[in-house]
């Protein structure tokens, strides 16, 4: 294993007998068996550059404070994890080869007020842990969760991911946080700068500036505890399941569902391409032998065996039965107007078993990595979704450009677009790769980068990106000669001096490594 | 529940209905023929999931059921299995957890059982994506040469011998083989790419 940028054999050594003294001997890792899981599942060619040196399992805050201290003194670079299964991004692997993983996973306190409906939780409790909770204590209250849901709900939504009912904007649903500064101050934002105020998870703002923003995707302090809100129960949950037989249906689509998601009758809402569709059922190799993208009497043939139009759709709707009659009511007058448009529903009502097809739209957490097979082998995706205005022809014009540079790389082109806010979309496109072929893995990446530029040349962004296109993806937010990422780097700067947390997240490196790295100042 | 129509978007449900059922209907009869050796393992030791969409699949876990294992059918909540069905056995021996899959399900069991100091110990990869030939992969810290004899003299009963073969499968070393076959093989109607492996506990 590497050493830390800086330190030399002895140095590190001795660092790493501090931090047994912390946190005991087998919660420090410099075994290169024990290290493995900390590596990107899913690099794309390059996980060599992402190495870390070690990796350190805490139990609570002041154990943090503790290894801060060490950390200081020692110029210990850490990379902080929830539980490192921000997999497409990176996983549990640093920006800087030679970091020491800060890994929270044994972090997992849970508490839940089923009157108000939040729950505070820890990095290391997952969705799963969540929703067994809730489960267990026989709470009327669903959680939200992303596909899939075996990650932390405290590192999901710091790194703004997104589920599919209507708390799918995990940021939005989250409220108060508690968060340990490079220096071992603890900090808690909103109303939890009050001692012991009731309304911390409940109320976001407080009396001064807003401070959570600033530690979601980003490497200014250690989050320890966020408060996360809760839907409760509904009388009556419907799954809307729509298709939609032409490519060109997307324009009015999108058209009518951003109506509906203005008038707040539809809430978060999912639409597949043919492929991900297909990829979430079947394998390539079972529509086509020949290499490069499926031509299009495949895609012809895939689309009548499977009885799937372009695109699908899916979103829940719920409250009380008649308001999700009226709702159901509007939107099937909504999407009237799009010829051939096929629209299912099936309905649950309160305390029936969702089935696993239906789970996500009510928050029941699941694993299921069908996609990934596309292609056989080992699969993997990556990913830098774009947001994305929600306007059809737009979209259209976008979709069929993206789709170019797909099959140009020899890929097909998996689509999703996932509304959690009502004005625009996010956009995925995920590349899923064979991670043990060298030549898929570079044409991959090659895709990564081209789909990046040309989202630009368009002036979007993607909203997140692997850890080895981090710089890159922050560069293209250049408004103002790059103020926005220079303020990142004053703040940086001011709260992490000797620049120890999370080097490299979302482009931000601190002061040493900026003027090591290229000497000239800003990366590009 | 009232369902208005069939659900569009996700037909996993269905396609895997159809296939488990095609498969009982239409199983040759040696698969009830296979001969049977005695337990290599206790019964509870060892589980082997079958996704029920593919034949080869549940041809594999057959054959292990008739040496001993647990069978279960791979549902499409990975999780839901593992925090139901499979983890709850650990504190009653359950030691073994194997079976013929898409490669994701072994990427996704290895993190679902990494809190449990689960360790895979055999990997074979098995790729008909070319039709007219088939390559076999293999690698871990068993016996190989049994799981390789099985691949090659095994035909279109592959994946019976395979299953077979691993009922029995003996720890070698610590040390990892590879081992690369490339035998003929008929091509797979389904995904033509599989992955055979076996997760151990330790206690």
């Amino acid at each position: 294993m590497p050493l830390p940028p800086g330190l030399s054999s002895p140095n590190f050594d001795s660092a790493c007998k501090e931090l047994r003294s912390i946190v005991g001997d087998d919660w420090v890792i410099t075994a290169d068996d024990r290290l493995t899981s900390y590596a990107d599942p899913y690099s794309p060619g390059v996980a060599d550059e992402h190495t870390p040196a070690g990796a350190i399992l805490p139990t609570s805050v002041e154990e943090i404070r503790s290894v801060l201290g060490v950390a200081n003194r020692y110029g210990l670079p850490l990379w902080t994890v929830s539980l490192g299964r921000n997999y497409a991004y990176g996983g549990a692997a640093p920006c800087l080869k030679g970091s020491m993983i800060l890994d929270l996973k044994r972090m997992r306190a849970i508490e839940v007020d089923a009157e108000l409906a939040y729950a505070i939780v820890e990095p290391g409790v997952t969705y799963l842990d969540l929703y067994k909770f809730i489960q267990d204590k026989k709470y009327r209250l669903w959680i939200d969760c992303p596909d899939p849901g075996w990650g932390s709900v405290l590192g999901n939504t710091l790194e703004h991911g997104i589920g599919y009912t209507p708390y799918g904007d995990h940021a939005s649903h989250q409220c108060g946080m508690e968060v340990v500064l490079a220096n071992g101050e603890v900090v808690r934002t909103g109303l939890g700068a009050m001692t012991d105020n009731p309304a911390w998870p409940l109320y976001k703002y407080a009396f001064g500036p807003s401070l959570d923003g600033l530690f979601t995707q980003s490497n200014f302090g250690v989050v320890t505890k966020i408060g996360a809100w809760l839907m409760p129960e509904p009388d009556v949950f419907s799954a809307i399941e729509m298709t939609f037989r032409r490519e060109e249906d997307i324009m009015p689509m999108i058209d009518a569902l951003r109506v509906l998601r203005l008038d707040g009758i539809v809430p978060t809402a999912t639409i597949a391409n043919w492929m991900r569709i297909a990829a979430g059922n079947t394998t390539r190799a079972e529509w086509y032998d020949g290499k490069g993208p499926l031509p299009q009497s495949a895609i012809d043939k895939l689309l009548k065996g499977m009885d799937i139009g372009h695109w699908g759709m899916r979103f829940g709707l719920y409250g009380r039965k008649r308001v999700v009659a009226a709702k159901r009511e509007a939107v099937e007058k909504g999407f009237a107007h799009i010829e051939g448009a096929a629209l299912g529903v099936v309905s649950y009502e309160r305390g029936e078993t969702i089935p696993p097809e239906h789970g996500t739209l009510a928050g029941i957490p699941s694993v299921d990595l069908m996609p990934l097979n596309w292609l056989g082998g080992a699969g993997a995706h990556i990913e830098c979704p774009l947001v994305v205005p929600m306007r059809g022809a737009y979209f259209l014009d976008l979709y069929r450009r993206r789709t170019e540079l797909f099959n140009a790389e020899g890929f097909d082109h998996y689509c999703g677009l996932t509304s959690t806010t009502p004005r625009c979309f996010i956009n995925t496109g995920s590349i899923i790769f064979d991670r043990n072929d060298a030549e898929q893995c570079a044409r991959a990446r090659a895709l990564g980068k081209t789909l990046i530029e040309d989202a630009h040349k368009r002036n979007l962004a993607g909203y997140r990106a692997h850890i080895a296109e981090m710089d890159f993806v922050a560069a293209q937010f250049d408004f103002n000669d790059h103020v926005a990422m220079r303020t990142y780097e004053l703040l940086k700067d001011t709260l992490d001096p000797n620049g120890l947390l999370s080097p490299g997240k979302q482009g931000i490196w601190p002061k040493a490594l900026r003027e090591a790295k290229n000497g000239e100042g800003r990366k590009q | 529940m009232t369902q208005s129509r069939p659900s569009t978007l996700d037909r996993r449900e269905v396609l895997a209905l159809g296939g488990a059922a095609t498969l009982v209907l239409f199983a040759p009869d040696w698969i009830k023929s296979v001969p049977s050796a005695a337990p290599a393992r206790p019964a509870a030791s060892m589980i082997a999931l079958a996704d029920p969409r593919y034949g080869e699949s549940l041809i594999l876990a057959r054959s292990l059921q008739r040496e001993g294992a647990k069978v279960l059918a791979l549902a499409s909540d990975r999780a839901r299995l593992w925090s139901y069905a499979i983890e709850p056995r650990l504190p009653g021996g359950l030691q073994y957890l194997t079976g013929l899959t898409l490669e994701s399900d072994l990427f996704a069991f290895e993190r679902l059982a990494e809190n449990s100091s689960a360790r895979t110990c055999y990997v074979g990869l098995h790729d008909w994506r070319c039709r007219q030939r088939s390559a076999h992969r293999l690698s871990g810290s068993i016996k190989l040469d049994p799981i390789a004899e099985a691949l090659v003299s095994g035909k279109d009963r592959w994946a019976a011998k395979l299953g077979a073969a691993l009922a029995l499968a003996k720890k070698d070393s610590c040390e990892e083989r590879r081992l690369a076959l490339d035998c003929a093989a008929p091509a797979a109607q389904g995904p033509r790419f599989f992955v055979s492996w076996l997760m151990r506990w330790t206690a």
